[in-house]
């Protein structure tokens, strides 16, 4: 439940700021869009039940289908995106792994391996959804739409978490969960 | 039951991925018209290319049928292009029979049809098969008919290479179902491989330029006068089962003045 919150509560600006401000943010001729709502959703903590993954993507996309008008775009990518979250996790934990409660982070997690797997959850989201957009005839648009939507995105990301989000003085997140690291 | 609940258990967030995708789906298809219009020509696709693939084996199961209809069409196809062939006032005509005995089999060279005296046919009469001369019937009872064919050791044909060119005997290839040899073709005749060899008429039992079958090999030393050429006959009698034969006015009429009582002095 201690997780549950921080998570809610990052979501839910994420979300409004995109449906309010970013989802205007249109660059290069529909070449870059921009998806802070994902910033919120890729803070999922490590070790929920994958099905919770699956249910919380849903809510999200079913949201910003709603409010954008968008007919099912978002919820069938952020579906996709839930179903990958853990595999997702999984192919980037350190060789310490990840213990319960872990939060992507670029602090804690090396901006390298962080700006990875943000890549790779936009990436998916983005192809599912320039997919379903564009059809199969237009599949080198999707593919060049994924590409810079997923290359903006990274980059406002770690924006994101180099302005709003580093750890204060104090801060024990560093403390691993095992003592002898 | 409880082996379904464990199943369901086991898949279930994969079952939810998918109902997820497909109300996403759904929901899209109520949105916009490009997403309908591809699923509808998806759709399209998929019911037309399931409809094939079903009438595909109904035709597979149906295939011998549609087989033997195929065989009477082409025979009765060929019947009316052989009596289009001669467009003078009396034509040849051409009638269908089935083959109820082919040569080739237990050694026979006889032919057997499943028409006879009554239904018109009678000795004397040549046969066509698969488009070739085939040979000529022999003997008949009420519905079956006894065809003497081109394989028959004993009997010669009359016959020439292509239409204007020299004309000899055809005789068969003991035991050989398939071959015949020309004989009478003097060396100065240029014969190649995959000539054709055509009937000259001459015999009163096929009219002229019937094909026969193509000349696969020139056979004879250049010191003879004559070559012997070996034909691949285009009845293929092993495969033939369908027939028929023709008949004219003038061929009897003809028979009759070859009577020996007609000739006698």
């Amino acid at each position: 439940m201690n997780a549950l919150i921080p998570f809610l509560w990052t979501l839910g600006w994420a979300t409004v700021s995109q449906v309010l401000l970013f989802r205007f943010g249109v660059f290069w001729g529909g070449y870059g869009l921009l998806a802070v709502h994902l910033y919120g959703l890729l803070k999922m903590p490590v070790g929920w039940p994958p099905t919770t993954y699956l249910m919380l993507a849903a809510v999200s996309g079913a949201v910003m289908d709603l409010v954008c008008f968008t007919g099912g775009m978002h919820l069938a990518a952020s579906v996709t995106l839930g179903m990958a979250y853990p595999a997702l996790t999984s192919s980037l934990e350190s060789r310490e792994g990840l213990r319960q409660g872990h939060v992507m982070d670029p602090y804690q997690d090396g901006w390298g391996r962080y700006a990875a797997f943000v890549a790779m959850g936009v990436g998916l989201y983005w192809a599912v959804l320039f997919g379903l957009q564009n059809g199969w005839p237009l599949m080198g648009r999707t593919l060049g739409q994924t590409l810079t939507s997923t290359l903006l995105n990274v980059f406002v990301f770690l924006l994101i978490q180099g302005l709003l989000n580093r750890p204060q003085r104090g801060d024990q997140r560093n403390v691993s969960a095992y003592p002898w690291s | 039951m409880r082996n379904l609940f464990a199943l369901l258990a086991r898949t279930h967030r994969w079952l939810l991925f998918l109902l997820i995708w497909g109300i996403a789906l759904a929901w899209m298809n109520t949105t916009y018209g490009h997403q309908r219009t591809a699923m509808a020509r998806w759709s399209l696709r998929a019911t037309g290319s399931w409809l094939s693939a079903a009438g595909d084996v109904q035709n597979w199961s149906q295939l011998a049928e549609s087989h033997r209809l195929v065989m009477l069409e082409n025979a009765r196809l060929r019947s009316e292009l052989e009596t289009l062939k001669d467009r003078g006032p009396e034509p040849w005509k051409a009638r269908q029979a089935r083959v109820l005995r082919a040569p080739g089999w237990n050694g026979s060279p006889w032919m057997v049809l499943d028409r006879g005296g009554r239904d018109g046919a009678r000795p004397g009469t040549g046969v066509l098969s698969l488009g070739f001369a085939a040979g000529k019937i022999v003997d008949t009872t009420a519905h079956e008919s006894m065809v003497l064919t081109l394989a028959h050791p004993e009997a010669q044909w009359s016959v020439r290479l292509g239409r204007s060119g020299q004309a000899g005997r055809l005789v068969a290839v003991p035991g050989d179902v398939r071959r015949a040899t020309v004989i009478d073709i003097p060396w100065s005749q240029l014969v190649l491989p995959g000539d054709t060899v055509m009937t000259t008429g001459f015999d009163g039992v096929f009219p002229a330029d019937v094909p026969v079958g193509l000349v696969e090999d020139v056979q004879g030393n250049e010191a003879d006068e004559f070559q012997t050429v070996v034909v691949s006959l285009g009845a293929n009698y092993l495969a033939a089962r369908q027939a028929m034969w023709l008949e004219h006015k003038r061929a009897a009429r003809i028979d009759s003045l070859s009577t020996p009582s007609t000739l006698a002095p």
